[in-house]
């Protein structure tokens, strides 16, 4: 590599001794050689690409941060529904609206006091397994296993006479063992003026 | 040409409009319409190459497709006359000093110490006024050339080139351009291993001589008279230093006569007692 390279510098040189000599007062710096102006113009495309493409991943940078913050507050627009809403409806349109109202009514709602009266009427030998309640609707579904069918009707009275609860019927009372004790019992509930979430408190003193 | 209206420079710095004439409106010019106004330029440029011949008392053009010459002040009365044309210029040997390094051990492939020392030189023979004179090189195996401007502003003509949107593709010595015409215009000079040619400008005469295509010898002189005579005396001195077979090739302008030439190694293909230098040595 390097013999060649000598080999063409000393060709070079001796067709420069053979050429008649050539003296310029322009500055050599003055022409700028095409090659000089075709390398800028390279230079400048790809700067000019290099620049939109970043422009180009930053706005899809700020939508996906866009995107992610849209679902981050909607996650987290229910403990603070309350002030939040009438925001989240503007930003987020109707049907983040509607679920934002959804959260927030479930928050409201008191559940602390349902689950105490619950508790309350079963005290006294149940076992609660289940209990099924939305807070946009006035259906309750108990399930729990009593030591007899008397505590089980108990736990059934107990619950119809407490204010914000009607309708309060021992749907299935079945054995969970043929053999062994205890009884499986199923009651359906209704659970009023859930909206106000007073009804449920007001009725859960002893 | 009556010297009492012949500027002594070709450019003349009194005839240059003030700077701050100039400056006013283009600063108060939109960019965009600068910007138009130089795609319009560069679109309306003369792409076809003028020549000019400058001397101290005048220039004498060859405009772009026209062989006859025409004379005139300066350069820049005709760069104002002719905007926007593309323009080679050949400098008369009376705007020039050449020297010619002869030691060939001499240090000095390097142009900035070329310069420094060509600068030298000339400050020894014209005073400290020659350390500021533009200088020009030609660096190769064997021949190392330095030629300086004088008698002409170098950067006042470059800017009136400007102002008038000319373009200059090259501001070289005559006796550079001649050099190059050789093959075209003398052959058998050109074939001929040693060889010298003499570029006669009325008085001065610059003599080049050459050996296997390198320049060993560049000197200029003056003859007594500007006749055939004169110069044939001068020649048959110059050559001394020549084989006996070698050629000699004589162009120019500005004799008073041209002939008889009785040395029959001369080579004189058009006459030496033009007006003007012949174009086939400046157009190339």
């Amino acid at each position: 590599m390097k013999a060649w390279r000598s080999l063409l510098a000393s060709g070079r040189q001796w067709r420069r001794a053979q050429a008649a000599p050539r003296l310029d007062f322009l500055a050599p710096a003055s022409r700028t050689p095409i090659l000089v102006w075709a390398a800028a113009a390279a230079g400048a495309l790809l700067l000019a690409l290099g620049v939109n493409d970043s422009l180009v991943l930053r706005q899809h940078i700020a939508e996906e941060m866009q995107r992610a913050e849209t679902s981050r507050g909607v996650s987290t627009a229910g403990p603070r529904v309350a002030a939040a809403a009438p925001v989240a409806s503007a930003v987020y349109g109707a049907e983040a609206s509607r679920e934002a109202r959804r959260l927030a009514a479930q928050a409201r709602h008191p559940w602390g006091e349902l689950f105490a009266a619950v508790e309350a009427a079963g005290a006294g030998g149940v076992q609660w397994l289940a209990l099924e309640h939305a807070s946009d609707r006035p259906e309750l579904r108990l399930e729990g296993i009593a030591g007899d069918s008397a505590t089980a009707l108990r736990t059934v009275d107990t619950l119809a006479t407490r204010s914000g609860f009607s309708r309060a019927v021992l749907t299935r009372l079945g054995s969970v063992d043929p053999q062994g004790p205890g009884l499986r019992f199923e009651i359906s509930a209704r659970v009023g003026a859930i909206e106000g979430g007073g009804d449920v408190s007001e009725g859960s003193g002893p | 040409m009556p010297s009492s209206i012949v500027s002594p420079s070709p450019i003349d710095p009194s005839a240059l409009p003030a700077p701050a004439v100039e400056a006013s409106p283009a600063r108060a010019e939109a960019p965009w319409r600068r910007v138009a106004r130089r795609l319009a330029a560069m679109a309306t440029r003369d792409k076809r190459m003028s020549h000019l011949f400058l001397r101290a008392d005048g220039v004498t053009a060859w405009r772009a497709g026209i062989d006859e010459p025409v004379a005139g002040e300066s350069a820049e009365t005709w760069f104002a006359a002719h905007r926007g044309a593309s323009v080679r210029i050949v400098l008369g040997g009376g705007l020039t000093r050449q020297i010619l390094v002869r030691d060939p051990e001499a240090p000095l492939d390097d142009e900035d110490t070329l310069v420094a020392w060509a600068r030298h030189q000339l400050a020894a023979y014209h005073g400290s006024g020659a350390l500021t004179w533009p200088v020009a090189t030609w660096i190769a195996p064997g021949q190392r050339i330095a030629c300086a401007l004088h008698g002409i502003d170098l950067g006042a003509l470059r800017a009136a080139a400007v102002r008038h949107r000319v373009r200059l593709h090259s501001i070289e010595p005559a006796w550079s351009v001649a050099l190059r015409s050789i093959g075209r215009c003398m052959p058998d000079l050109h074939d001929a291993p040693r060889h010298a040619l003499a570029l006669v400008e009325s008085e001065l005469v610059t003599w080049v001589r050459r050996e296997s295509g390198r320049v060993v010898e560049l000197t200029q002189r003056r003859l007594h008279s500007p006749t055939s005579a004169s110069l044939a005396a001068l020649v048959a001195e110059l050559a001394r230093s020549l084989p006996d077979e070698a050629p000699i090739g004589l162009a120019g302008y500005g004799l008073a006569d041209s002939g008889p030439w009785l040395d029959l190694r001369l080579n004189v293909p058009t006459p030496l007692d033009l007006a003007s230098p012949p174009s086939q040595w400046v157009v190339t």
